[in-house]
């Protein structure tokens, strides 16, 4: 395996069962599945930054993706999210998409070859590297969590946009969902990542949640 | 049941089922659950509880209601994790409790600085402004003497860190007060569909209604109903022990319970906080006995203490004939009531207090108090008839032996919040009481802080302030019940006497007395701003809300003006003290870590903070100092290969039809002749002409291009980059790929055979020349691969994708295994460059250097058009220069204390310049540095002198840059 997740190393301390994806090692479980679900309900934490992210840029950016058969979110839609296979695509701006692989990832490949392949060929399109770390927070008791981390109302969000903010000092990228019981998409520069986890982890642990692994949020890669 | 308490009180707070023993002073006291330090003390017959800031006169109770500043206790020293400054009159007594007064020596009862009482006269208002400044030896004695008599409570500097959690929150309305006025509005709010929060400092509701008038059924009875309309309602959150601290913009207000701070964003704010009690100025109304009458209703009600045995109640309003009543009712003597206004009483509180047998003193003060021969406490009272113009009359002394007075003489609102949300209060003549006036938008007022006492007048009134608030929300519409009127004044326009033998005080928390004021204000500070920071008062840790509404009179009166032309003094957060550990919260400081940091830890890198990242100074080996592991890490990329982490560099993309134009206008240097896969040293300025960064730059393709900028700047650097695209509505496209992009640098001779192990890049000379780019794969990651020579070595920047950088890093150590490759921190790598004579920026630059006196002048390209700087470097180069970067060297033989840097260079013992850099061993041996100097002295040669700490001066050889290999030849191979 060539990638690494930029907490791989606290997930290692933890001795999970570790999985592959995407060329890098996921933490699939760290304690019996149905505890894990347990936590899911009610707060649990999860690294998921194995799924890969790519941006792209410039004002060919939308038709490009359109070529490519995805259907981006349109215009007055920013922030807003559409599918990608199993992955997703926003909107960060009139001319600027983050795009993320999801567990299959066939369109992103394509998409993610088509740009650094013609990298210096294509006016106007133009890839961005990234390479986001990507957190999950989950559970009932989610939203405290970002209550005492984030300065947004997230009773507020509309699920499936993301909110551009910042998470314990940290400028992050968020995607609220569910209700009943929230789950929110945390995305990040890696570099902050070692740093964001544990004051999150910390947070968690007081407030009685867990750290799971990506398999209790992905049945798919058990 | 203990004599000093009374019989079960309807809704008191302690459990007496509970008993609890706790410590005081090292002495063991009984109290009950529920009961604070104080009301158990008291309760125990403990009269003396703490000593005042600075004449350490002895105190005790005097509101109950978290403004007794001068109760303030810590844990007894053998305690861990030692608490201070907590305030006894709201401060839970546990099984566990062990504390000690704050700001004594030898105890509270012997506190031995009560001493400065026979200093008094020499300590007059403001004397440290005036005295302590002569002789100018002795300063130095006098501060240390000073020091160890001023200040509240011992920090203990072994106390474990606390992760207290800050939080966000938001709702529709915000209420802060759970009495009458703020549970009916929160009501209010919360039926027209508004979530609503209610937030309380006490630990119970209700506010006046559970002390004041327990007694009376209609009290008990509105208080039972507005809590059960309360507890229908899902939308309203009552959150009891959680004090309002501080508002801001926005309607944004911080409340803290006992264990967070709360960051509470609410649509619409209500205050409906009540008012604070005020004292009597007079001879000795500091004395441990002698408190607000609404203290000794809270220590009947609320705690089910005696306050005192006999005692005079100083009145000037109802309240002071209702507390009458309830102390009489607690078997309390009450010998008299003095009250203030001549024409006494209207209602019949009057006759009933006539019927009870109390002597009822109309248009009397309380002129003096006296305390005990023995012990602390109060022996009698003098009272003194009041002239018309409301001045005590001598020879109409009436002496009442008792052990206590309970004055009642009026309110001043609890406003702090308002204040600081934007309100602005008025003097209201006819309750002589500050009241809210103009509101700002969203924010409400309701109850006493209105200038409204009687219970139905508040429900109303914070019922119309719950509406207004919906409405506000354009959550409901219609007709408002109509504000109730504030006819009756509940407040003596002036209940200050003075008294020749002083001690009339004005602030207990500074021991600020009347006679201060009058000094102050003779000496000139009649504003009362400046008046407050003179003489202190309400600068202790209440805040003034027992002395601000008292010095404000006596200024008005001083000035002959009114309190409206007076004014009152700015309220800034906090409005009650917070502790710190709420305010640090769980102390967030985002630190950046490169994708090789576990590696580098486990090689026992020393990390040092690079802006906000995490980067290895150095790699300890054992048995070696810092100094020999940073040499021999230089050493070993001068002769062998050594590599380096420098992923913290910036790293930008400039793309578009634009892209050449933007990086030309940015950039000094001229670029159309950069041609695809090469790169460039580039140097950036801003409109005055100063460098504000460096790094490469790379063109990728026609119309992309890749920069480095500096770890700690590029983030300033890529908002000005954004700035200018704007400006100058580039065609382009920006992004900054600072943490996605993993950077490492192998430098040193064997540095190309190591890469050439892992990568399908053809690296060798022809290949890629230096300052070159190519991309490709480097042990199985799309990489840039650029020819650097920053170290002054052959040497290559390679640059993955960040989540690649961990296996490239070990793969190159792996190739290099062979070659002896080690890594090299960044005290290496600044030694390296050093002797290359290599700028960092902002270390060999400041805030005013421009190009050419950093010797970066040739970065500049001639006949260019415009960027950005331009004109000012042309204006500068118009005048003579100041100051050179030259390299300089020691004598390798000098064996005295080397130089650091920023030691300046004098001449003629002026300072011509000063030291940037300085490496006191170098891999030549000798120590050098970079240093700024005179024009004049910058030929090498040239000898000068570096004044060092100590004062003596070192000398030095200006020499020509670079130290180390003129010709470039070795980063070129």
């Amino acid at each position: 395996m060539n990638r690494q997740t930029p907490v791989h190393n606290l997930l290692s301390a933890r001795n999970p069962s570790w999985g592959t994806l995407h060329d890098a090692p996921i933490a699939l479980r760290f304690v019996e599945m149905d505890t894990e679900h347990e936590a899911l309900k009610t707060l649990a934490l999860c690294d998921v930054s194995a799924f890969r992210t790519i941006g792209v840029k410039g004002p060919g950016a939308g038709a490009f993706l359109r070529v490519q058969n995805v259907d981006p979110p349109p215009l007055d839609e920013t922030y807003a999210t559409r599918p990608l296979d199993d992955g997703l695509v926003v909107r960060l701006g009139a001319d600027e998409f983050f795009l993320e692989s999801g567990i299959e990832s066939q369109t992103y490949d394509h998409i993610a070859h088509a740009l650094t392949r013609n990298a210096n060929t294509m006016p106007g399109v133009y890839p961005i590297v990234r390479e986001d770390a990507s957190f999950i927070i989950a559970g009932k008791r989610a939203r405290e969590v970002l209550a005492q981390t984030c300065g947004v109302n997230f009773r507020n969000e509309p699920p499936g946009k993301v909110v551009l903010t910042r998470v314990a000092g940290v400028n992050v990228m968020i995607l609220p969902s569910g209700d009943a019981s929230p789950r929110y998409r945390v995305w990040l520069d890696p570099s902050y990542a070692t740093y964001l986890w544990q004051q999150l982890d910390d947070i968690v642990h007081d407030l009685n949640g867990k750290v799971v692994g990506a398999a209790c949020v992905y049945p798919q890669l058990a | 049941m203990p004599p000093h308490r009374i019989p079960a009180q309807p809704g008191e707070w302690i459990d007496r089922t509970l008993p609890i023993t706790f410590k005081f002073e090292g002495r063991s006291y009984k109290g009950y659950a529920g009961d604070t330090l104080s009301s158990a003390l008291w309760g125990s017959g403990v009269r003396l509880l703490g000593r005042s800031f600075k004449y350490h006169r002895p105190r005790g109770v005097m509101s109950m209601a978290a403004h007794d500043a001068n109760v303030f206790v810590e844990d007894s020293p053998h305690v861990k994790n030692r608490r201070n400054n907590l305030r006894g009159d709201v401060l839970p007594i546990t099984a566990k409790l062990d504390v000690v007064a704050c700001n004594t020596k030898g105890g509270v009862a012997n506190d031995w600085l009560r001493v400065n009482q026979l200093f008094a006269k020499m300590l007059p208002v403001g004397f440290y402004y005036k005295a302590f400044h002569k002789p100018g030896k002795l300063f130095p004695f006098f501060e240390r003497s000073m020091r160890g008599v001023a200040g509240l409570g011992r920090i203990d500097p072994d106390i474990e860190a606390v992760n207290t959690p800050k939080r966000y929150d938001d709702c529709d309305v915000l209420v802060i007060g759970a009495g009458a006025s703020g549970l009916s509005a929160g009501v209010a709010a919360a039926r027209a569909g508004a979530h609503v929060v209610l937030g309380d400092d006490q630990p119970h509701p209700g506010g006046a209604l559970g002390y004041q008038s327990p007694l009376h059924s209609i009290a008990r009875d509105r208080l039972r109903e507005l809590l059960a309309q309360a507890g229908q309602l899902d939308n309203l959150d009552i959150r009891q022990g959680t004090m309002a601290a501080g508002a801001y913009g926005d309607l944004w207000v911080a409340l803290v319970d006992n264990d967070k701070l709360t960051k509470m964003r609410a649509r619409a704010l209500i205050i409906a906080g009540g008012a604070f009690e005020q004292p009597s100025v007079f001879h000795n109304n500091d004395l441990p006995g002698v408190m607000l009458a609404s203290a000794a209703q809270r220590l009947m009600h609320l705690y089910g203490v005696k306050p005192f045995e006999r005692c005079v109640v100083l009145a000037a309003n109802s309240d002071g004939y209702q507390a009458a009543a309830d102390l009489r009712a607690a078997g309390v003597d009450v010998a008299a009531i003095a009250d203030l206004r001549s024409g006494g009483e209207p209602t019949d509180l009057a006759y009933r207090a006539i019927d009870a047998g109390i002597a009822v003193h109309r248009g009397h003060c309380v002129y003096e108090v006296h305390p005990p021969r023995v012990g602390f406490g109060v022996a009698g009272v003098v009272l003194r008839k009041l002239s018309d113009d409301n001045r005590p009359i001598p020879d109409t002394n009436v002496l009442i032996d008792c052990d206590g007075v309970a004055m009642s003489v009026g309110w001043a609102p609890n406003g702090g919040i308002l204040y600081q949300a934007g309100a602005r209060f008025i003097y209201d003549d006819q309750s002589e009481q500050l009241v809210s006036g103009t509101l700002p938008q969203g924010v409400f007022a309701a109850g006493r802080v209105n200038g409204v006492y009687d219970i139905d007048d508040k429900i109303t009134d914070g019922t119309r302030a719950g509406q207004l608030a919906a409405q506000h929300l354009n959550l409901s519409t219609g007709s408002l019940p109509a504000a109730p009127s504030r006819a009756v004044a509940r407040s003596h326009p002036y209940p200050i006497y003075e008294n020749d033998r002083h001690k009339c005080f004005i602030d207990f928390d500074e021991d600020v007395q009347l006679v201060d004021i009058a000094n102050a204000h003779q000496e000139g500070y009649d504003n009362i701003e400046l008046l407050k920071r003179y003489t202190t008062f309400g600068m202790g840790p209440s805040q003034g809300k027992l002395s601000n509404m008292n010095a404000v009179r006596a200024l008005a009166k001083l000035n002959g003006a009114g309190i409206n032309e007076t004014g009152t003094t700015t309220s800034r957060p906090f409005h009650q003290p917070v502790l710190i550990s709420h305010l640090a919260g769980r102390r967030f400081h985002p630190m950046r870590r490169t994708p090789m940091h576990v590696w580098h830890h486990a090689h026992h890198a020393r990390f040092m903070h690079a802006g906000t990242w995490y980067r290895p100074e150095y790699y300890a080996q054992s048995g070696k100092t810092r100094e020999d592991c940073i040499i021999a890490e230089a050493k070993r990329v001068r002769s062998g290969v050594g590599m380096i982490d420098v992923s913290t560099l910036g790293k930008l993309e400039v793309s578009g039809p634009d892209a050449r134009t933007f990086i030309e206008q940015i950039y000094t240097g001229k670029f159309g002749k950069l041609d695809v896969g090469r790169t460039r040293y580039v140097v950036a300025c801003d409109e005055s002409g100063i460098v504000i960064d460096d790094g490469m730059i790379a063109r990728l393709g026609e119309d992309r291009y890749y920069l480095t900028a500096t770890s700690s700047g590029v983030a300033a650097f890529y908002r000005e980059m954004q700035r200018w695209a704007i400006l100058w509505s580039m065609n382009i496209t920006l992004a900054n790929a600072t943490g996605h992009l993993a950077a490492l640098n192998i430098a040193g001779p064997d540095s190309r055979k190591v890469v050439t192990q892992v990568t399908n890049v053809d690296i060798s000379a022809d290949a890629i020349p230096y300052m070159h780019v190519r991309e490709g794969d480097v042990a199985g990651a799309p990489a840039r691969v650029m020819r650097v020579g920053f170290v002054g070595e052959l040497g290559f920047e390679v640059h993955v994708p960040a989540s690649f950088g961990l296996r490239v890093w070990k793969a190159l150590i792996e190739a290099g295994h062979v070659y002896s490759i080690g890594p090299f921190g960044v005290e290496a790598q600044r030694l390296l460059r050093l002797e290359k004579g290599h700028i960092i920026l902002s270390q060999d630059t400041d805030a005013l250097t421009y190009p050419d006196e950093a010797g970066v002048a040739w970065a500049i390209g001639k006949d260019k058009a415009f960027f950005v700087g331009q004109r000012s470097i042309d204006v500068l180069r118009k005048h003579d220069a100041t100051r050179r970067l030259v390299g300089f060297r020691i004598d390798e033989h000098y064996r005295g204390t080397l130089p650091q840097e920023n030691h300046l260079i004098i001449r003629q013992g002026k300072i011509t310049g000063r030291v940037t850099s300085v490496a006191h061993r170098s891999t030549f041996g000798f120590p050098l540095g970079l240093a700024y100097i005179a024009p004049d002295q910058a030929k090498p040669g040239s000898h000068v002198q570096i004044r060092i700490s100590d004062g003596a001066l070192v000398p030095a050889t200006v020499t020509a840059l670079p130290f180390y290999d003129p010709q470039n030849e070795r980063q070129k191979m």
